[in-house]
């Protein structure tokens, strides 16, 4: 719960996205240029003339949606997949231009999704269990995930897992490590997050920033050119 | 090491704080004409299944009892009175107002145990069809969190009636109809547009529906979806009860706790009409929700149409919990009375003396 009837704290993940989110509240008139060198809290005021002060902080990307579902920030920038694996309760009245990746399978050079399902147990890794669990259960493979929190390439790579289910966000990486994507298996998309119990004062000033947010929207990044194993010259 | 999930606090401050609720909620229950209703705990899972939705059955707990029957605890009051409707109560004179304050049983998303047990106080109006039955559930809720002292709170009100007509009338299968339902619920209008598009819906079906999902609702929503389908007489006439309701409601003196908010689908499954829930930003969640369930009484006998609302007791002591004082609070609490075991009458005595004075009484063995 906020500590002050007229702030509205908003919380952004660190890591890949806050750079271009950083670039895009700053378009809409937010200057966060101190979250970028390490700064957790901006106080940027009421630059859009809604009444209310906005404070950013930058949070762990697992940690947005908690902050946001108890109310603790009234909003925040989460991906839909780790709204799908924490099943946070939230709003997503927006969706940023960036920050949308293929989720896809993939396996080393050669791998077909026939050879993957043959062998007695399968043991995908993945930070993404629950939506591969969906993913795996609808089609009627059987599964034994290997959850990671860091690189599920890795847990191939060392021989833990067959197989890794993740975001395709470096598509050259992937291939340099020898592997080639099996299936695409959804999309993940970047949302402006909001806590369900916003009331009417408040719902009315992020209207504002949506509205101040779509006004500024970049042009999207080249979509990620997935790299399937048949397309393999 | 002791297993602990499933421990709910002992001594909590809440305790008491939610016995004054639950009395609170109950003296305005009874002050509206409801009479308290006693509901199993235990019930059979089969004879509840169908009133219950997915989310609901797999929250539940069940057992199999001597016999072999599958037994479920119960999860939600409002099936179960409609069951005991439609099985002991159908020859009551209708409308029916029930009321209770009962403990209720969920295996919560997280499973980390906190929240198994929980507190819901409400009633259900059974047998009356038209508005009237929406606005007394809504000014009963309403007075229930002013006499708590509540102002942090708001009411926001939608149709589920709109929502599934609209949805009904694209044609679209009920896998898509649910994962739509659920964008409008997270006020995602561009998923809603994303999933309708794939499927070719009818361009004005899909700017009705995505209005749905706007974050700003307000009457401004009601217009958006008019004017995308400006002919349909049945939608036009329930969005006409809308602003009726709201209209009421303002005339009442509650504009500034009610709002209307078309995507507040959330909740129960079997809500059929005009529906609510009570938020608020201080504690960041819902206080509890009602509306109008017309079907569900329907699928244990003879159909009646039906209204009601519960709240959480827990909710609402998280809110309260600064604003309260302690149910019995005594200037002197702690002072004791000293008893000797071997002549108890004369420490007992004093102890008896000071209660009809409606002092404390802390006995204390003298031995």
């Amino acid at each position: 719960m906020s500590d002050s009837p007229v702030r509205i704290r908003i919380a952004l993940p660190r890591g890949q996205e806050l750079e271009r989110l950083v670039r895009h509240f700053g378009a809409a008139g937010f200057e966060l240029g101190p979250l970028l060198d390490g700064i957790d809290l901006v106080e940027a005021g009421d630059a859009l003339g809604t009444g209310f002060d906005f404070d950013f902080v930058t949070l762990s990307p697992q940690d947005v949606g908690t902050y946001v579902e108890y109310g603790i920030c009234h909003a925040g920038a989460l991906s839909t997949d780790l709204i799908g694996e924490r099943d946070v309760q939230v709003w997503r009245p927006f969706t940023f231009n960036f920050g949308s990746y293929p989720l896809v399978l993939a396996a080393t050079r050669g791998t077909t999704l026939d050879a993957l399902t043959a062998k007695p147990v399968l043991r995908p890794a993945t930070p993404l269990p629950r939506f591969a669990k969906e993913w795996f259960t609808a089609r009627g493979i059987s599964t034994e995930l290997i959850t990671v929190v860091d690189s599920a390439p890795t847990a191939v790579m060392l021989g833990l897992a067959d197989c890794w289910v993740d975001r395709l966000t470096d598509p050259e990486a992937v291939v340099e490590q020898g592997f080639r994507v099996v299936e695409a298996m959804g999309r993940t998309y970047l949302k402006l997050v909001v806590n369900p119990a916003a009331a009417s004062r408040r719902r009315a000033a992020l209207r504002v920033l949506i509205g101040a947010l779509e006004e500024h929207q970049p042009e999207p990044p080249a979509r990620v050119d997935i790299p399937f194993d048949r397309d393999d010259p | 090491m002791i297993e602990t999930t499933y421990i709910a606090p002992a001594l909590d401050r809440s305790v008491g704080l939610r016995r004054q609720v639950t009395f609170q909620a109950m003296r305005v229950f009874s002050g509206w004409g409801y009479r308290e209703v006693q509901i199993p705990l235990v019930d059979y899972f089969d004879s509840i299944r169908a009133a219950l939705g997915q989310e609901q059955i797999e929250q539940t707990f069940r057992f199999v009892d001597r016999r072999g029957n599958v037994m479920m605890l119960r999860t939600d009051v409002t099936p179960a009175i409609a069951k005991l409707f439609a099985y002991q109560l159908k020859s009551q004179t209708l409308p029916l107002r029930v009321s209770y304050a009962n403990k209720i049983v969920r295996i919560d998303r997280t499973l980390e145990g906190s929240n198994l047990e929980s507190y819901s106080l409400g009633v259900e109006l059974i047998g009356v069809p038209t508005l009237v039955g929406e606005l007394e559930a809504i000014l009963m809720a309403l007075e229930v969190l002013e006499r708590l002292g509540l102002r942090d709170f708001q009411v926001n009100v939608t149709d589920h009636g709109v929502a599934s007509y609209l949805l009904s009338a694209t044609g679209a299968p009920r896998r898509i109809r649910t994962q739509v339902r659920e964008a409008i619920v997270a006020r995602d209008a561009d998923e809603v547009r994303r999933v309708l598009g794939q499927l070719g819906i009818r361009p004005h079906f899909v700017t009705a529906i995505s209005a749905l999902a706007g974050l700003e609702g307000g009457l401004l929503q009601l217009s958006q979806i008019e004017k995308a389908l400006p002919d349909d007489r049945e939608l036009v006439r329930r969005l006409d009860e809308m602003r009726k309701l709201l209209g009421v409601l303002s005339q009442l003196g509650y504009s500034k706790h009610i709002r209307l908010d078309m995507a507040e689908l959330g909740g129960a499954h079997y809500y059929t009409g005009i529906a609510f829930n009570i938020v608020s930003e201080t504690v960041g969640r819902s206080l509890g929700r009602g509306g109008r369930y017309d079907e569900l009484i329907g699928m244990f006998g003879a159909p009646a149409p039906a209204v009601g609302f519960s709240l959480s007791a827990e909710a609402l002591v998280e809110l309260l919990d600064p604003m309260m004082e302690p149910a019995h609070r005594f200037d002197d609490v702690g002072e004791s009375v000293s008893v000797d075991a071997s002549e108890p009458s004369a420490g007992f005595e004093e102890a008896l003396r000071r209660r009809r004075f409606n002092k404390s009484a802390r006995i204390v063995d003298d031995e």
